[in-house]
């Protein structure tokens, strides 16, 4: 798959998830990832933690199911074992694909002091090397810092304090690879993406609006995924501001948005697109907190209790 | 008139500078302007919303009360008028410093439709240029929109749009010239500063952390001055995020800065920065919406400072 340009078009896949009676995401999808067969894992906040479909949204399996804090991000490397990355657990964790756990970094429920740089103080996202397997952990609610993990877990260096400087974070909310020798932060709180070296070093940051997800598409597609989050409450109402996919040329050109102009429940917007992946046709899914970010607040719903039914918090938006 | 501050430039807290008549009060001082003679007017949410100190913080006199709804921004010319916005009244007023009223634009009370790009919908803050007068003023917290007019107040031109592109806004909160051919916006909630020149054309964009104000610098010095308002909610508390001054170059390269690394009451502290003026010996004064900001949250509500002096000491 090429790389998207402005020239690239996608459409919304209406109701693409087929979710079998009593499995829920609880309106917190929360993260996405595909495997090399074009499977999706659904890390969410409902009944199966992990959910797993194929590529036309049937239901294969559900894993996990009362062995998470807080799902907050999935990520999968080429041998398609699944990293699963608990804010509110505090840790991160490799399992296999039908669910083994292989290792975990951190302790579950127990934080390192806040915003000390240690290891995990609410940890967000993942991103894993396509060669060497290195790992790089964006933590996150509590800590301002990117740790680096060889492929077996053993810790290599970190990198980020609190600030607004280059190489400084205000939540650093997701984190993707970008090629093989750089890797890309969306510090969502300073509104900027910003791209460091393998090793630490700060390479560039690129303004963007509020940025929760990240992801370099798959394959020959090298552009860059972004899903922003709706603006402060001050600016309610406001369009084109968030809730939207942000499409970047490698170099970070912006090339075009999805979604929009304002967030909702419809078929071509978002409320939360709180994680992001794309599959080997250029496809992406958004996985959206559309709960706890948006309807919770009543402003948006007009209730402070969640609704019966299911809300709308995965998206597929298919390449044509 | 000094030059412009450099990386070497030190600047310090003065404590309780503004001394004010009992029982006179700010609630609190949005915003700040500084005359030729060096003297100081602070637009307040107070009884009397325009108050005019020396440079010493001595108080000379008062007026507007009753005259405004909610006090926002305040700009001079090189003839010493002033330029009040007032957000809710959806007005700009062009007064001589005595107080009386040389002309309005908008109409008192009455905002244009939210988010069309009419002037106006709560407008935030004017600029000047130097030699013509023409007026740029920044639209706001219920539009997204830079108006242009004559010295005269005649209409000119405007431009922006709500986004975060290129070009767009989110809240545009203050603008101030940058040389005499640019100005530069505080794009507040996109985080950004952005420079347009005099007719609306994009320049750049600067990444600067939930900008609020912004002045340049008295005659020789061409620094521009920013003041970064603190974090959402989410990061209350987290180190090095806003609240403080970033003096940098009309290109947006850091000069130095000053304010603590947390928000708060102390000397050098700021609680919500929210203006910014500079005299003519490069001293640098803040006024913040703290009574908004904090002081009404506290049990029981009271005034906590938002008027801030910091003198330079050298460099």
């Amino acid at each position: 798959m090429t790389t998207a340009t402005t020239e690239t078009r996608f459409e919304p896949v209406a109701g693409w998830a087929k979710l079998p009676m009593g499995v829920t995401f609880k309106g917190d999808a929360t993260s996405v990832a595909v495997d090399s067969k074009d499977n999706v894992y659904v890390f969410n906040r409902g009944s199966e933690p992990i959910a797993v479909f194929d590529t036309d949204g049937n239901f294969l399996r559900g894993m996990g199911h009362g062995e998470f804090v807080r799902p907050h991000g999935i990520e999968i490397d080429a041998q398609d074992n699944l990293y699963l990355v608990d804010d509110d657990g505090h840790f991160v964790q490799k399992r296999t694909n039908e669910g083994e756990v292989l290792f975990t970094l951190g302790t579950t429920g127990e934080p390192c002091e806040w915003q000390s740089g240690g290891m995990f103080n609410r940890p967000t996202d993942i991103a894993i090397h396509p060669e060497t397997g290195e790992l790089f952990v964006s933590d996150g609610y509590g800590n301002s810092r990117i740790h680096k993990f060889d492929s077996d877990g053993n810790h290599i260096i970190s990198w980020g304090e609190p600030g607004t400087d280059p190489g400084q974070f205000s939540l650093p909310h997701n984190i993707s690879m970008m090629g093989t020798d750089k890797v890309v932060v969306a510090d969502r709180e300073n509104f900027r993406l910003q791209v460091f070296s393998t090793d630490g070093e700060f390479v560039e940051q690129i303004h963007i609006h509020h940025p929760m997800s990240v992801t370099e598409g798959k394959g020959n597609d090298k552009a860059i995924y972004v899903g922003e989050m709706i603006p402060p409450p001050v600016q309610q109402g406001v369009p084109n501001l968030g809730a939207m996919i942000a499409v970047l040329s490698p170099d970070g050109e912006f090339q075009q948005h999805l979604g929009g102009p304002t967030p909702g429940a419809g078929v071509a917007q978002f409320t939360a697109p709180h994680g992001i992946s794309t599959d080997s046709q250029g496809s992406i899914y958004a996985a959206e907190v559309a709960w706890t970010n948006y309807f919770s607040r009543p402003e948006n719903s007009g209730t402070e209790e969640i609704p019966l039914g299911e809300i709308v918090s995965l998206r597929k938006w298919r390449r044509v | 008139m000094v030059n412009a501050a450099t990386s070497n430039t030190v600047y310090e807290p003065v404590p309780y500078w503004a001394k004010l008549p009992h029982p006179m009060f700010f609630k609190e001082a949005t915003s700040v302007a500084v005359d030729s003679q060096d003297n100081v007017y602070v637009f307040n949410r107070g009884d009397h919303p325009v108050i005019i100190f020396d440079k010493e913080g001595n108080f000379i006199e008062t007026w507007g009360a009753g005259e405004f709804v909610r006090p926002h921004g305040i700009t001079l010319d090189a003839d010493d008028n002033l330029y009040l916005a007032d957000d809710d009244a959806h007005m700009i007023e062009k007064r001589t410093k005595e107080g009386k009223l040389l002309f309005r634009l908008g109409e008192k009370g009455k905002p244009a439709a939210w988010q069309d790009g009419d002037p106006f919908n709560r407008p935030t803050h004017v600029a000047i240029q130097p030699e013509t007068g023409d007026l740029f003023i920044s639209d706001g917290y219920g539009n997204s929109r830079v108006h242009k007019y004559d010295t005269d107040g005649n209409y000119i031109k405007s431009w922006g749009e709500p986004g975060s592109l290129e070009g767009q806004f989110s809240l545009p909160h203050n603008i101030a010239m940058n040389g005499t051919d640019k100005v530069t916006v505080c794009d507040r909630e996109n985080f950004r500063l952005q420079t347009f020149t005099t007719d609306g054309e994009f320049v750049k964009q600067i990444h600067s952390h939930r900008p609020i104000a912004i002045t340049d610098g008295k005659g020789d010095d061409t620094n521009l001055y920013v003041a970064e308002a603190g974090p959402p909610p989410v990061q209350e508390g987290v180190r090095r995020l806003g609240r403080r001054v970033i003096v940098m170059d009309r290109e947006g390269n850091e000069v130095t800065r000053f304010g603590n690394e947390l928000g708060g009451e102390d000397h050098d502290q700021f609680i919500a920065p929210h203006a910014l003026a500079v005299d003519s010996e490069g001293s640098v004064y803040v006024a913040e919406v703290s009574y908004t900001a904090f002081g009404s949250q506290q049990d029981p509500v009271r005034e906590v400072t938002s008027l801030r002096k910091w003198r330079r000491v050298s460099g």
